[in-house]
């Protein structure tokens, strides 16, 4: 297989890239400079050499402890419990969240054969011998999320550990008459005292 | 509300195509396996983004391509509209209109759709499965979140299950994790099956003494699964699904809840399970089914589209003759699918289009 085919069946294993967009992205490579084509395919080397989960809080990084677990700004007494990176990075751009992460790879599911130990929810229980006050658990709202959430929860109770909830609902900007009515009355049956 | 036009790619067996229905009868012959039941599936998937014959959505795809999309044009006094279903590979696309649909709940409700099959037919015999699945269908035309919760329940009873197997070695926390996972949506599915059956009660009732009159006076009744009681909470279903914990894993399965719910017909002191004939059954699930009908309508809705899959052939001429000319006097949409076409002679004398179905091409028939 020549060079360009190779990249092409490369790049077409990636989630939502099919043979016309690999194609156009290789021309695209070609008709850049030189130096762009040598900085992807070293920085894509870099990624595969570096990044590796961190030990403490299961986040993608270049050090273990990673930058959030080792930043003394913020707040290790509060834990903040994902399903996967991509939500940690979702709750960090709103900067809503001083404390530290958790982040469990996926969810439990017994159909698929995910228990406790799978998802690294003794490395959780580990880690709240530390004066951890309070865990926020943003897991999905599916049958298994909650299911997690749950569980989670009977097991930090005993400890006299706050263990919350994030909340769902009406988006923000969102107007209540547009909203199916299975998010309102999440909305509502978890709604807070003011 | 009628379908007008439905547009199909590689739905299971049928051809790329797209076929104008009539705001009237509908009937497509054909033979066996040439596609008729997978056309009235195209339709139902629209109404509920579900299959009726595969337990999973992704079973319509053609063997062998990637993509299957279903579309059509809605047809209704009050809103007319255009839906599509694109399913590609566990992917799956929604359109209302030219606008893209992210959430399930915004497109179902739509199109209303009430199917009856030859499982149908046999409910009143069968097992509990197929009473609950009659249930669960209807009920979802009063309730177009109720499939969903149905599933969602079913997820969790399954996953509780399979804790349950590991017996001794089993996390009892975890397993009571998701037994408040099941309790969860279960309250709420029972509730909502015994809502629709009370609903139905009264004109099943009455359609089946017109139907038979010398039957003894029929009841129908619901035994749910677990005690519903006043109020029916998730917090007393989650109660006993705890104090049941010990006997579930010994017998290694969930044995009360809301996936044991059934309903019960009797004929005067006996159950038309065990003491009807064969006829006198199907009579009486014809009697649900038209039930069904006659309470979307009166729920105020749009006239729901009737499919009515391969049920000629497994009732005898007088009870056709009863439910085909129910279901067209009520006026609206209804797609009926046969081998025979002999079957419909009762309804010569009214206005039908025919279609012959071949090989997964849908053809109307040329006028005589």
């Amino acid at each position: 297989m020549d060079a360009m085919s190779r990249l092409i069946s490369l790049l077409k294993q990636l989630p939502g890239v099919g043979e016309k967009t690999a194609t156009r992205l290789v021309f695209h490579i070609l008709s850049s400079s030189r130096d762009y084509g040598h900085a992807l395919a070293q920085s894509v080397a870099d990624v595969v050499e570096r990044v590796r989960p961190c030990k403490q809080c299961g986040n993608l990084s270049e050090t273990s402890p990673c930058r959030i677990c080792t930043d003394p700004k913020r707040d290790p007494t509060v834990i903040c419990v994902v399903e996967k990176v991509q939500d940690l990075l979702a709750i960090e751009n709103t900067h809503e969240h001083r404390g530290l992460y958790h982040v469990l790879p996926g969810t439990l599911s017994p159909l698929e054969g995910r228990g406790p130990e799978q998802i690294r929810i003794h490395e959780l229980l580990d880690r709240l011998e530390k004066d951890v006050v309070e865990i926020i658990v943003a897991t999905s709202s599916s049958v298994e999320g909650e299911a997690t959430a749950l569980y989670i929860k009977k097991l930090v109770d005993s400890r006299g550990i706050r263990v919350s909830r994030i909340a769902s609902g009406i988006p923000v900007g969102g107007e209540l008459e547009y909203t199916d009515r299975g998010t309102i009355g999440r909305a509502l049956s978890g709604r807070r005292e003011m | 509300m009628h379908v007008k036009k439905i547009n199909l790619i590689g739905f299971r067996n049928l051809k790329e195509q797209v076929v104008e229905l009539a705001d009237g009868l509908n009937l497509l012959v054909g033979n066996n396996g040439q596609g008729k039941t997978n056309f009235l599936e195209a339709v139902y998937l629209m109404a509920t983004l579900r299959s009726f014959k595969s337990s999973s959505v992704r079973d319509v795809i053609r063997f062998g391509e990637d993509e299957a999309e279903v579309s059509g044009e809605i047809a209704s006094r009050e809103v007319p509209v255009k839906l599509r279903v694109r399913l590609k590979g566990s992917v799956r696309k929604l359109w209302v209109g030219q606008r893209s649909i992210h959430s399930a709940r915004e497109f179902l409700g739509r199109l209303r759709v009430v199917a009856f099959t030859p499982d149908d037919l046999a409910m009143i015999k069968g097992g509990p499965s197929l009473r609950r699945k009659f249930l669960d269908r209807a009920a979802f035309l009063f309730d177009s979140q109720h499939l969903a919760r149905v599933k969602n329940f079913n997820h969790a009873l399954k996953s509780r299950n399979r804790l349950l197997k590991e017996r001794k070695r089993a996390d009892r926390d975890l397993i009571d994790s998701f037994s408040q996972a099941m309790a969860e949506d279960g309250a709420r599915v029972s509730k909502t099956r015994l809502e629709v059956l009370r609903r139905l009660r009264g004109e099943t009732e009455r359609i089946v003494e017109e139907m038979i009159p010398e039957m003894s006076a029929v009841s129908v009744s619901f035994e749910p699964g677990w005690y519903i009681g006043a109020d029916g909470s998730k917090d007393s279903l989650l109660e006993q699904i705890r104090s049941n914990l010990e006997q579930d894993l010994r017998r290694g399965q969930t044995c009360l809840g809301p996936q044991q719910d059934d309903f019960e017909i009797s004929m005067g002191q006996n159950s038309a399970r065990r003491f009807a004939s064969q006829g006198q059954q199907r009579t009486v699930a014809v009697a649900l089914l038209l039930a069904v009908v006659r309470e979307v309508v009166a729920d105020g809705g749009a006239r729901p589209v009737i499919l009515l899959d391969d049920v000629s052939s497994e009732l005898d001429a007088a009870r056709r003759k009863i439910l085909f000319e129910q279901v067209v006097d009520l006026g609206g949409q209804v797609l009926i699918t046969t081998t025979d076409e002999g079957m419909v002679a009762d309804l010569r004398e009214r206005k039908i289009w025919k279609f012959i179905v071949d090989d997964g091409r849908i053809e109307p028939e040329r006028e005589k």
